[in-house]
């Protein structure tokens, strides 16, 4: 890639002064961004399935905006004067941090987070847990990491670097985790989610343990050496907020297709139906998804007033397999609130395995199961 | 990369030319909500774009798959869709993000990496050269990853995707002014450590 290029390509990066070294960090990230372009196959097999999404009219996804409850914690505080004063300077920027770091998950802006407000320090690196959330679907907890000045801000990593278990010493697994770092310098926020499907059904409160196995900051000096400080271990416990499960187990069969749905459980941050079905054509149970929407009277997942948030209209009906075979599909939405008849309507259910040769197999439906929920 | 850069890659690569492309955009977007065929002109124009994204974004085992889903879930919704002000590529990479973080999610895995692959120094003139410029990438490809999330994200939409400020901001939900400081940042800070 000559240099020219990347001054055509990136003008809004590049000063009109003339800067060389700009310039050749501009091209080496594009050279280093290059990907090949989409496979051949993908577009053919997309082709296909464009036609038969079209064909079976594919539904649109939708959310209802979501109750606002706060509810104020008495977690633990500090731990000590000196870190509370240490920790005190940084209050004020940390705290709009992650509420903005809350932004970026599913759902979390609307959730009762209870404050944690525990804190230990090694080796100058302090890590407070901030806030945390807990029902039947998902355990969340913000935490940020202070680091000495010189060193790079540090979200301390989450890839088998971060686990939370019960009391039980029961594992509840990651599922997502996000960092953004503080307008106020060696400040850094991080969010973890974890899959609480495994938690015991109506406990009102939850005692949990989460360690960082390590946080890790590199030296801002370019030969400098890494620090590293942990394991950092937190105990404490979160109200479970109230849900509901219903439980179905109920099959309907489309085109000699059995689809079973075993039970739907609503919670405030997450509502799941979980799903039976076989996978075929050759592809891996994990490759299979089913698209799904949820309605009962006077309302539709697919036509409900989306929020302010358009990407949020895709946000829903998401899909995992879980560790007994089910297909999970979630909505990120409240439904707590809905009561009465619900119709939950399998609209089609597809596998697509991209390993080459790229298989791909669908179902159109629909499988629709009626139920009530007081 | 200017070598494999498309037309529509290259007017998305320029905020100069974003609001032609937009334009452009929103009238093959009415297409595709009047006529289902139509859709396809949207795809090619997005596919290479996206599935680049996703390259970075889940990896390139994922990306073909993940591809797949976000134009079967842009082509599901795009009856309903309404600009209010977000492009149509905005709310495309959109979909590829949430996507991307439900398949880490469906599979227990982490976003953590959020890094581009080990560059290729192509036909160097001589091996010292390719050596060189290896090592260069890897030097690069290091510093990408003291940096966070949010930064390799930006840089990954910039670079990865060919997204102007104006498209990251509709992506981000961040003003293009903000977008704009935040990588001219990321870019200063990697320049005096790139040397």
């Amino acid at each position: 890639m000559k240099l020219n290029h990347a001054i055509d390509s990136y003008p809004d990066l590049l000063d009109s002064d003339h800067d060389a070294a700009l310039e050749r960090l501009v091209v080496d990230l594009a050279t280093l961004y290059r990907g090949a372009a989409a496979p051949t196959v993908l577009r053919t097999t997309l082709d296909a399935a464009l036609r038969d999404a079209g064909s079976a009219k594919a539904p649109v996804n939708s959310r209802t905006p979501r109750h606002r409850r706060f509810r104020l914690g008495a977690g633990a505080l500090g731990t000590a004067v000196a870190l509370a004063l240490v920790l005190g300077g940084v209050a004020y920027a940390v705290v709009p941090l992650v509420s903005r770091l809350l932004t970026t998950e599913q759902g979390a802006p609307s959730l009762p987070m209870r404050t944690i407000g525990q804190s230990q320090t090694q080796h100058g690196v302090t890590v407070t847990l901030e806030r945390g959330y807990a029902d039947a679907n998902r355990v969340l907890v913000a935490y940020t990491i202070q680091v000495p000045s010189g060193f790079a801000n540090s979200t301390s990593g989450i890839d088998g670097k971060i686990g939370l278990a019960d009391a039980q010493g029961l594992t509840l697994p990651l599922i997502d985790g996000q960092g953004l770092n503080g307008d106020t310098p060696h400040v850094s926020a991080g969010l973890v989610t974890f899959d609480a499907e495994s938690l015991r059904s109506g406990i009102a409160t939850v005692s949990l343990r989460l360690t960082f196995l390590n946080v890790r900051a590199a030296a801002e000096t370019l030969n400098g050496a890494a620090l590293t400080a942990g394991p950092f271990t937190f105990s404490f416990s979160l109200p479970v907020a109230p849900g509901r499960v219903a439980t179905i187990a109920r099959t309907s069969v489309v085109k000699g297709v059995p689809v079973t749905l075993e039970r739907v459980v609503i919670t405030p941050s997450e509502t799941r139906a979980y799903l039976r079905f076989a996978a075929t054509a050759g592809i891996s149970a994990d490759d299979w998804n089913a698209q799904a929407h949820i309605s009962g009277t006077g309302w539709d997942s697919r036509t409900l007033q989306p929020p302010s948030d358009p990407a949020d209209l895709v946000t829903t009906g998401t899909f995992f397999v879980n560790a007994r075979g089910e297909h999970v599909t979630t909505w990120s939405g409240d439904f707590v609130g809905h009561h009465g008849e619900w119709t939950l309507t399998v609209d089609w259910i597809w596998g697509a395995d991209t390993s080459t040769p790229i298989r791909q197999d669908q179902v159109s439906g629909p499988w629709t199961f009626r139920f009530s929920l007081p | 990369m200017a070598d494999s850069l498309v037309g529509t890659e290259r007017l998305l690569a320029t905020p100069a030319c974003a609001a032609v492309a937009d334009d452009d955009e929103a009238a093959l977007v009415r297409a595709a909500q009047e006529r289902p065929e139509a859709f396809a002109a949207l795809y090619e124009r997005h596919v290479d774009a996206i599935y680049r994204y996703l390259q970075v974004r889940a990896g390139t085992d994922d990306a073909a798959d993940l591809t797949q889903q976000v134009f079967l879930k842009a082509f599901a919704g795009l009856p309903k869709y309404k600009a209010r002000g977000l492009p149509f590529s905005a709310w495309l990479f959109r979909i590829a993000r949430n996507l991307a973080a439900d398949r880490h999610r469906s599979r227990f895995r982490t976003p953590e990496e959020l890094l581009p692959g080990v560059a290729q120094p192509g036909s160097a003139a001589n091996p010292e050269e390719t050596a060189l410029r290896t090592e260069m990438y890897e030097r690069l490809r290091s510093l990408l990853a003291e940096l966070d999330l949010e930064k390799r994200e930006l840089l990954a939409l910039r670079f990865a995707a060919g997204l102007s400020s104006r498209q990251i901001a509709g992506v981000t939900g961040r003003s293009e002014a903000a977008v704009k400081k935040q990588l001219t940042r990321i870019l200063r800070t990697l320049k005096e450590k790139y040397g």
